[in-house]
Formats: C-alpha cells, structure tokens, sequence
C-alpha cells in the first residue's frame, strides 16, 4: 500500500488505531451510565486547553490533558455535590470551553481558521512522532485503568444506588471514569477532533448493543467496530482529502444505520414467527394454580384481571 | 451478631432517628431495633416512610438526627457492607446496555472482593448458588431487559444473596412476583431465616412471608404506630386495612411458573 510509505500516515495510522481501541471501552461505561454526551463537554473544555497551548506556544496536548482533566474532575463534583442546578452548570462549563477556545486561537499570531477546524474535526497530517509516545501511554492507562476496575465500573454504571449501598466509592469510581474519558478526548484530538470523539465513544456501542447479549461482548463488538472504522477512516481521509474525523464518524454511522436496519429486518421475521407465545410465556394448564371459567367449549384462566384462553398457539383475551 | 458477654448485639439499631432528604425529614423520631435471627416486617400506607427508613439503614438517605448502629458500629464507621444484602425498591433491572443474569448478580458479590480482586472460583459458585435460589439458573446468560418484570424482581434478590449477608434488607422484595414464585421464594427465605439470616422487609404482599415473620412495624406519616408481633389484621386484607385503599392489580405482572427454584442454594442451609 503506498500510503503506508508517508511517515505522517503511519503516525495517523496508529493513533487511529489507539483512538479506536480505547474510545469504544470508555463509552460502554459511559452510555451504561446514561451519561454519553459527557464526553463531547470534554471535548468542549479541551478546546480551551488547545488554545492556551497554541497561545502561549506550548504543546496543545498537554494544555488539552491538563483542560480537559480539570474539567472532568469539576464536572463530577458538580454531579456529586451540586444542586438542582447541576445541568445549568454542566452548560456554562461546556460552552465556556469552546467559546474560550475559538477566541483564544483567534486571538493567537499562527492560530489560523485551518489550524483550528484540524482541533475540532480531525487532520491526518497533524500527529508528531512525540503526539504519539503520548497517546501510547495516556492509551494504555485507560485501557489498564479499565480492564482493572472493570467490575466495578460496571456496577457503579449500572446501579449507582446500589452501588453505595454495597459501600462501594462511587464518587472515586465516577471521578475515574471522568479522567479516563478526558484523557481519551485527548488521546483523539488529532485523528478524530475534540467536536467528534464523542461519537466514537458512543456510536460503536450504539452498534454493539444491537448484536451483544451480554456487557463483556457488547465492549468487545464496540471495540472491533471502533477499530475498523477509524483506521478505514483515516485511510479513506487521505484519498478523499477530508477532514479524517468527520470521515471516520460518518462511516461509523454508516455502520450503525445497516446494523440498525438489519437486526429491525431479522427482528421482524422472528416477530412473525412466533407471535403470541414470544409475549406470553407462560403455559396455563390444569396445575398452573390460575383460577379457571368454564367458557363455552373451552376453559379461561383468570389472573391479573384479566381472562386468557388458549387458542392454538396463543392466548385470547376473553 | 455474637452473644457479647449473654448480651446480643442489634444488628440494627435506631435511637430517636430522622431520616430524610435534603431539608425534609421524612422519619422522625424512631427508635427500632433488629435483633439477629429476626424476621421484621415494615408495614405502611405509600408515602409512610418505609423506603426511606430502609435507604437511611443503607446510607441512601440522610440521618438528620439521632444514631444508627449496625453490628453494633456506628453507621458511619462500619465498613463490613458485604454483611448487608439489599434489595432496593425498583420494577426493572433493566440498564442501557444488554447486561447479562450473571453480570448483574456477580456486582453482587463484589463488596466481598477488595479494589482490586476479580472474581474467583468461590465467587462464582457464591453467585450461582444465588441465581440458583431464585430459580434463573437456565437464564444466566439471558439478558436482564429481555426478563419480565418479575423475573427482573428475582435477579435483583439473587444479587443480594451473591455477598452472602448476614441481613437482608428487602424493600417490596415480591412486588411483581407471580404468586408461586412468591411461594418458592417465600420458602428460600424461611430457610435462611432458620439459618439465622435476620431479615427486615418491607411489603405489601406479606401473605407468603406470614409464618416466618417474628414482628411487625407499622409507619404511619413517618412515626412508628405499631411495633409488636404481626396480627391477623395486617395480613391479607393488609392494604386495605392499612391504607384504606384496595389492592390494584398490576397488569404488568409476571406469571411465569416455567422454572423450579432450588430450594437448597446456600451453604449455609446445609444438606
Ligand atoms: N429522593 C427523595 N427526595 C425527596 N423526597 C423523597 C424522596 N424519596 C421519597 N421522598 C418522600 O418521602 C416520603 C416517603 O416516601 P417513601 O418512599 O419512604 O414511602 P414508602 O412508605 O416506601 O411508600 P411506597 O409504599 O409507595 O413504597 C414521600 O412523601 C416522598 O415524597
Ligand atoms: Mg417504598
Ligand atoms: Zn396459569
Ligand atoms: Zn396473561
Ligand atoms: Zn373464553
């Protein structure tokens, strides 16, 4: 392949490759949590990051990591202790960072129209060699971080209360997984772009939840998913000469449509197939403890009010 | 839960508590007191106060006044929760994500496992043996959201067995339970009851709970009306006697009796 030979498209390549292995494993906890947009605030609050950095001419990685960290940890704790209006909150720091964001860059001597639509919907040409010992590291941290505390992390996402009852540390467990989503925001910020890493955190599972009957292989389709259409993403960015994030969220939404409209499809034959029994499981019969009416040529069996008759395969409502 | 010196140990006790949320307080003024190898029913009208005083035992809602002891510790300094098995007061166990019978009641098991500990051999029998009591053993790699709501109930009690608790603390543990169901578990529990497993539940169902239950509390308004050994008027006709109102049926409610619970799943209950 001649685009392997370009030493900026193998960069490209392999933080695609880290963008989609651990953004799909953050965002299965995170639509767990029914928390899913919360990466895209953090992609908001890392603008501002970027922009110092581009500023004051430091690295905008680390002025990203360090935004995008703050943001995360005091978004949490508005969560955990804040009142009614913790939505309000949520807003003023979310649209704060991409304002300040916009205007800083402006405000910057190189920070051109380009160099900021490269921040928020990816470049292909942008990642450095030191970009990427960067990401290796922050992305083994998520994934280690997670694969650690996985069980917990789910019980956290799936059942907060419950979870505290148990005298598990929810607010350490939410804080971490903040981090975590903060720190995948900025391991994307050069591939996918801080306006749309979101979605590859959600958006894969959005697929995944569709063919997974279990919380292990929903992550693991999430994960193949995200790997295939950010390093297809980029690949296809370089032929297409398109901004790589906006590219890998589109054919990840192409996925999801014809997973979406597959399963609609093979649900609808199953439906069909075995309507009646599917939503009444249960089989009135002589023992069953259900009191019974004598109906004309066939007996009802009354329970929760109502009276059910055996009709071939299904049940009548009499 | 030890005889200290002939004196038992409360396993909970409350002392002029409050227990509320925010600014209200929605217990006031409750002393009670949970002794081991009891089985205490909490009775009321909705809105009396029953979730509330099981969520403040849990830390769920606030103490705003008075103590709480459990095992003997003050709430706030007791940390042994895996000795605690709750059954909070929901529908559904149903999340955003398929997850399946065994990844919700392996969470269960957790509060038994340090930060950092996975699940061993032991844990997984542990949460076997407690899907197995509530009868989904054929379901462990179902789905929870695919389960009717009943069924979603029994998941939800096996995850409080997982941790192997010295209590169980059950808020409408059979709300949607299809009425054998109600029976087999009713017998699960009267087994860990004979193996000294204290339990506090609240219900509105008590009938098949009846021959186990050693004392009963009644909320009205958030005050303790009644605490003392259960009477024939509570039962049954509980609701109406209690709330005045008449039992409404649920026309969501499972009626499934396609599985035999095992009646033997805990350790505990011996052979
Ligand atoms: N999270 C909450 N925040 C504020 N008030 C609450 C909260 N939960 C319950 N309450 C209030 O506390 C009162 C008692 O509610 P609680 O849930 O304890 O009643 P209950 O006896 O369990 O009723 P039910 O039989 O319906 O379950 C109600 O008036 C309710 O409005
Ligand atoms: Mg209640
Ligand atoms: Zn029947
Ligand atoms: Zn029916
Ligand atoms: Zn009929």
């Amino acid at each position: 392949m001649e685009i392997l030979e370009f030493a900026f498209m193998q960069r490209a390549l392999i933080a695609a490759l880290l963008v989609g292995l651990t953004a799909p494993v953050v965002g299965t906890f995170l639509v767990q949590r029914r928390l899913a947009l919360i990466g895209d605030g953090m992609g908001h609050v890392a603008l501002s990051g970027v922009a110092l950095g581009v500023l004051t001419s430091s690295s905008p990685v680390w002025t990203a990591l360090i935004a995008a960290v703050a943001g995360a940890v005091l978004i949490e704790l508005m969560r955990a202790y804040g009142r009614t209006s913790g939505d309000v909150a949520l807003a003023v720091l979310f649209y704060g960072g991409i304002a300040g964001g916009v205007v800083l860059i402006s405000m910057s001597p190189n920070g051109t129209p380009a160099n900021l639509n490269s921040y928020l919907f990816g470049a292909i040409t942008t990642t450095t060699t030191s970009d990427l010992v960067v990401f290796t590291v922050l992305a083994a941290v998520v994934l280690g971080s997670v694969l650690t505390l996985a069980p917990r992390l789910f019980a956290v996402s799936n059942d907060e209360e419950y979870a505290r009852a148990t005298g598990m540390n929810v607010l350490a467990l939410n804080l971490l997984l903040a981090v975590l989503t903060a720190v995948t925001v900025v391991v994307s910020m050069r591939v996918v772009g801080l306006l749309l890493i979101s979605a590859l955190m959600i958006v894969p599972n959005a697929v995944a939840q569709l063919t997974s009957r279990s919380f292990r292989s929903t992550m693991v389709t999430a994960v193949v998913v995200g790997i295939l259409t950010s390093v297809l993403g980029v690949t296809a960015s370089y032929y297409t000469n398109t901004p790589s994030g906006g590219t890998i969220v589109s054919l990840t939404i192409a996925v999801f449509l014809l997973a979406a409209l597959t399963t609609a499809f093979r649900r609808r034959l199953g439906a069909r197939r075995d309507r009646g029994r599917e939503y009444h499981p249960h089989e009135h019969g002589d023992d069953c403890g259900h009191p019974t009416v004598v109906h004309g040529d066939h007996v009802d069996f009354v329970h929760d009010g109502h009276r059910h008759a055996v009709h071939g395969g299904h049940y009548d409502e009499h | 839960m030890n005889a200290t010196g002939g004196q038992l140990t409360p396993v909970v006790r409350l002392r002029h508590a409050s227990i509320g949320y925010g600014d209200l307080a929605v217990v006031r003024d409750l002393d009670f007191d949970l002794m081991p190898g009891e089985v205490v029913a909490v009775l009321g009208a909705n809105g009396s106060g029953k979730s509330t005083l099981v969520r403040g035992i849990l830390g769920l809602a606030q103490l705003q006044g008075g103590t709480l002891e459990l095992f003997g510790i003050q709430a706030n300094r007791f940390h042994d929760r895996a000795r605690i098995g709750y059954v909070p007061q929901r529908h559904t166990a149903g999340s955003a994500l398929p997850s399946t019978v065994r990844e919700v009641v392996s969470s269960g098991r957790l509060p038994r496992l340090g930060w950092f500990h996975r699940l061993g051999a032991t844990d997984r029998a542990a949460v076997e043996r407690a899907v197995e009591t509530v009868g989904l053993s054929d379901r462990m790699k179902t789905p929870v959201g695919e389960l009717s709501g009943g069924q979603q109930r029994r998941v939800l009690i096996a995850r409080a067995l997982a941790s192997e608790p010295d209590v169980l603390v059950m808020d409408e543990p059979t709300a949607g339970v299809d009425v054998s169901h109600q029976r087999s578990l009713a017998a699960t529990l009267r087994r860990l009851a004979d193996h000294r497993v204290t339990m506090l539940v609240v219900s509105h169902e008590i009938g098949p709970l009846v021959p186990m239950v050693t004392r009963a509390v009644v909320l009205q308004e958030g005050r303790k009306r009644y605490d003392g050994p259960l009477l024939s008027s509570m039962v049954g006709a509980s609701d109406a006697v209690l709330e005045g109102a008449e039992h409404a049926h649920h026309p969501d409610e499972d009626h499934e009796d396609d599985v035999t619970p095992g009646w033997v799943a805990d350790p505990r209950l011996g052979g």
